[in-house]
């Protein structure tokens, strides 16, 4: 525990570098505008920038794209307050309350409110991933091949119960992730696996590539079709709450960094499950329920609350066991990778220097976010305001270049045009593409610690089932697996159903 | 019950889809031998998820005839399907275009073609090449990212 609080003194010294701090900026700001502009969500935001850090160190490059993702929780707030349209999925459950709020001339304490619960929830997040992201990277540096073979086995497991209407539909999509994956030389044995004879593939396929396309280019197509109109923005006045509902604010945002710290960490239950059940409890824990769809503060403060408490602790599987739970925490596991960094139990240990200043910088990306948001609440609505027939067009351009520079090759271009398509057609189909993504992410790895598993293994698959963690690690995936079977039957998936970035 | 017809045949479709994908995978992962040295070799995993992925698509096909879980999405009929083919079409002439004639010729007709509708022909000039100059000068001179300026042509 004091040793944490150390490193974390030693991780400011380096995030508090002019470079790193300018870095943070620009993260955050980044983040801010991606959450606000519709067409562009974390994913594709967090994919483009890739190229753009390969001249930088490491620590910088991650610090900058970690910012991205979790500032644009806070971006995505505005328009659902200001507008009623959410800028990020996350914030869908804030337009309720939210706007009903903007409708009585409340629109700047509700953005206070959520400015503030944001800040609440990203900050204790960060502060649990400080103290407990190093105890579990500790116990899990006791795990070999078979027990990472049947987390990341669990974690996939997860994504694919808790998304999509359809479990059939969900496996599709994260078998043809790991399918993709394949694609190129295999790292265990060194032969070119579905490459068809072409140059290109057998380097495999770029995780940007795939990212760009899945998340970028459809959710252009996707806008093309209904595009969101968006009306004036009503003039913000005051931030604050007012004086009696201090109180019952911070009550809410204090609930809703529970819950959103608990589902953070669980891969697959995404930040909008976090906001929804925050609204749901903050109703059913309130005195008058009917306040609430009528401009309730705290069907604002704790759902907001949530989706960031939630982000934050959704570093914790990623940074101390290398498992992402999301498809924007799958670009950001691809980055480190593209970095030279494993996430996973070890980087506590070989990078010290590396995870305090990241975690140091979500402090103060954190607090410059609450600093951005408040003064600023007028020109984010205004960046909110530019018309989309003049905005698509630049972020296509911007998709295109940035695939682009991310090799210097029109081949990755053309891919991720393809996968752009066959974002649109998923989203069209309703098959989940976060389980793809993150499956696609996984698949390597999955694979070679099967079969490290099975070469130290005397018994063959029995390994899995010998050794007590990873067999209790595969009763829990079983079980889930079970579970979401047994559920489709029922036809109870329903309320479960999305498909989301973050 | 209201079964969508369209969205009835597209489940079908996609599964018949995946389902060739997932054949093809399968017999070509008998090139690579199942078992290595130590234990499964690199045909193991391709063997096993494509047979997998057949067994989806036969399920996915299957719930699409029975109308089960069926997409809530809506296909694009009319104009909004125009909408869809035409911006993909600009894509594809952004592709053709770099490569014949770089970036600057390919960015600027590619923003032409999309603005032209919408703003005033001088206006969609002007903003066609500022954006374009804007974004080269963006890569090339502050982040140093090489996007070459001419093609095969010039």
């Amino acid at each position: 525990m004091i040793d944490s609080f150390f490193l974390l003194l030693d991780g400011f010294a380096t995030a508090l570098t002019w470079s790193n701090l300018l870095y943070c900026f620009i993260g955050v700001m980044l983040g801010m505008i991606i959450g606000v502009l519709p067409g562009l969500g974390p994913v594709s935001g967090t994919a483009l920038l890739i190229p753009i850090t390969f001249g930088m160190e490491p620590v910088s490059a991650i610090i900058m794209l970690s910012g991205i993702f979790y500032g644009s929780m806070y971006g995505g707030t505005i328009t659902s307050v200001l507008v009623n349209v959410p800028g990020e999925a996350a914030s869908v459950i804030t337009c309720i309350d939210g706007y009903e709020m903007t409708k009585n001339g409340r629109a700047g304490a509700a953005l206070g409110v959520a400015a503030i619960g944001s800040f609440i929830g990203g900050i204790v997040a960060v502060v649990a991933l400080t103290f407990f992201g190093p105890i579990l990277a500790d116990v899990a540096l006791n795990f070999g091949p078979p027990e990472f073979f049947a987390i990341m086995l669990l974690g996939m497991l997860m994504i694919v119960a808790l998304m999509g209407k359809s479990l059939v539909r969900g496996m599709i999509a994260a078998v043809l992730g790991l399918v993709f994956a394949m694609i190129g030389q295999d790292l265990v044995s060194g032969e070119y696996r579905f490459t068809f004879g072409s140059l290109e593939l057998m380097e495999g396929i770029d995780f940007a590539v795939m990212a760009m396309g899945l998340f970028g280019i459809s959710e252009i197509l996707l806008n093309a079709e209904k595009p969101t109109q968006i009306g004036n923005v009503p003039k913000v006045k005051g931030l604050l709450p007012r004086k009696g509902e201090w109180s019952p604010t911070l009550k809410s945002a204090g609930r809703g960094t529970g819950i959103g710290m608990i589902l953070g960490m669980i891969p697959g239950a995404n930040s909008i499950i976090a906001s929804t059940f925050s609204y749901m409890l903050e109703k059913k824990v309130a005195k008058d329920p009917s306040r609430f769809g009528k401009g309730a503060i705290e069907g604002v403060a704790g759902p907001e609350t949530a989706n960031n408490a939630h982000s934050g602790a959704a570093l914790i599987p990623l940074f101390s066991l290398g498992l992402p739970s999301s498809p924007t925490m799958a670009v950001i596991l691809g980055a480190f990778i593209m970095h030279g960094l494993t996430p996973g139990p070890a980087l506590f240990t070989k990078n010290p220097d590396f995870v305090w200043g990241l975690i140091a910088s979500m402090f103060i990306g954190n607090a410059l976010l609450l600093i951005l948001n408040l003064p600023l609440v007028g020109m984010w609505a205004k960046i909110a305001m530019i018309p989309y027939k003049l905005l698509y067009p630049i972020i296509l351009m911007v998709i295109l270049i940035g695939t682009y520079s991310l090799k210097g090759s029109l081949w990755d271009v053309g891919m991720m045009l393809v996968f752009g398509i066959i974002g649109y057609l998923m989203k069209k189909l309703d098959i989940p593409m976060s389980a793809m993504i993150v499956t696609f992410i996984l698949g390597s790895q999955l694979e070679s610690s099967m079969l490290q598993s099975l070469s130290i293994s005397t018994e063959g698959f029995l390994i899995f089932l010998t050794r007590p963690i990873s067999a209790v690690i595969l009763i829990i995936a079983f079980i889930v697996f079970a579970l979401s079977i047994f559920s489709g039957v029922k036809n109870k998936r329903g309320k479960l159903a999305a498909d989301v970035e973050m | 019950m209201n079964i969508n017809v369209k969205q009835f045949n597209a489940g079908v479709w996609a599964g018949l889809v995946i389902l060739a994908v997932a054949v093809i995978a399968f017999v070509i992962s008998f090139q690579y031998s199942y078992s290595g040295i130590v234990g499964p070799g690199p045909g193991f995993f391709p063997f096993w998820l494509s047979l997998i992925l057949m067994i989806l698509a036969v399920l996915y096909i299957y719930e699409s005839i029975k109308g089960k879980n069926v997409s809530d999405e809506e296909w694009p009929t009319g104009h909004s399907l125009k909408k869809i083919v035409f911006i993909i079409m600009a894509l594809l002439l952004f592709l053709l275009l770099f490569v014949l004639c770089g970036y600057l010729v390919a960015g600027t007709v590619f923003l032409i073609v999309l603005f032209f509708k919408e703003y005033k022909w001088w206006q969609t000039v002007a903003l066609s090449v500022g954006i374009t100059m804007f974004i080269y000068v963006m890569f090339n001179n502050v982040l140093k990212v090489h996007i070459p300026a001419n093609g095969i042509l010039f």
